[in-house]
């Protein structure tokens, strides 16, 4: 159905009614700048790319040939995009946690005593996820706070199935003893 | 058990965080970028845009250039073989353009190279590289 709504909105834009391209940015806009910030890792630059994203899926609309989701289609774009220009500008900040979203899921967790803990994994969880390459901090992101399907996901990053379930083990991994890292840090402290 | 523990809590962590949120008026800023591009575009096209007009421009000078320069008894046993006015025709326009000109032809030629050669390049970047660099994302699918 959501299938056919987009479709809907891309055949209108086709047939001159460019105004209709705002509702597929307006559905799409906080998918692909999460995609693009995971991997640049800058406010600015992933605002700049993520418009170029939906730029060139517009030049591009006449080319998609449906056979995918635009979904699919569009953070295919946002990915190559955002890889591209994290090449083109070698850089790879380190993410500086965002103090207001450790805040949200704080204060939904009612204990004091276990939200001072997850607090902290929590901070360290942001830290270790600032560390990982920017096409794991996606991939990372595209399966587990975007919800993507392993297919999906292998079709917008141009990986096999198996490749992609192999790669989001060892990134879970790497997660994992970076945060045992930070964990035996704070113990000696 | 206690490590299972850990990375379920780490998982529900990594689940449990929210999408980013694109910036306010980000789709009006996307459109605006739509509009500013297809008003270019419009700009560009029409029945002769200035850019075809001097791609044949450009061609027709790297044209005559060429056969200005290239030795006429070559075109005239190669290219012109069959064609027995023509080379008539050349030969006859080099002599007028070594009487305007006055020094051999050769200034009037390197000056029509020079305009054929930049009006090219000029034509190569508006236009043809232009529509590669935009309609790049049709690689995709």
């Amino acid at each position: 159905m959501k299938q056919d709504e987009d479709f809907n909105c891309i055949d209108r834009v086709l047939n001159g009614q460019v105004h209709a391209y705002a509702q597929l940015v307006e559905k799409y806009q906080d998918m692909v700048f999460t995609i693009v910030f995971r991997v640049l890792q800058h406010q600015h630059d992933a605002e700049d790319v993520a418009q170029q994203v939906f730029l060139k899926a517009f030049n591009g609309l006449q080319g998609f040939n449906r056979e995918a989701r635009f979904a699919t289609w569009l953070y295919r774009i946002a990915y190559n995009t955002a890889i591209s220009e994290q090449r083109k500008s070698g850089r790879n900040k380190l993410m500086k946690h965002d103090q207001s979203l450790i805040e949200k899921r704080a204060s939904t967790l009612a204990d004091e005593e276990i939200m001072e803990e997850d607090e902290s994994l929590e901070t360290m969880l942001m830290r270790a996820l600032a560390q990982l390459k920017p096409d794991e901090n996606a991939l990372i992101g595209m399966y587990y706070t975007q919800s993507l399907r392993v297919e999906e996901i292998s079709q917008i990053i141009g990986l096999s199935v198996s490749n992609v379930k192999v790669k989001l083990f060892r990134t879970r991994k790497k997660l994992e003893e970076l945060i045992e890292k930070m964990r035996i840090q704070t113990v000696n402290r | 058990m206690a490590e299972k523990s850990h990375q379920d809590d780490i998982d529900q962590l990594l689940r449990g965080m929210p999408l980013l949120k694109a910036p306010d008026h980000f789709s009006h800023l996307v459109m605006d970028r739509i509009q500013l591009q297809q008003e270019e575009a419009q700009r560009h096209s029409g029945p002769v845009s200035i850019e075809t007009g001097l791609l044949v421009f450009s061609l027709a000078a790297l044209l005559v250039s060429l056969v200005l320069f290239v030795d006429l008894g070559f075109v005239e046993s190669f290219l012109f073989r069959f064609v027995s006015a023509i080379p008539t025709y050349i030969g006859q326009m080099n002599t007028m353009m070594k009487s305007i000109a006055g020094v051999d032809g050769a200034m009037i030629q390197l000056i029509l190279i020079t305009i054929g050669a930049v009006s090219l390049l000029w034509v190569a970047d508006k236009f043809i590289f232009r529509n590669l660099r935009t309609n790049h994302s049709n690689l995709y699918f």
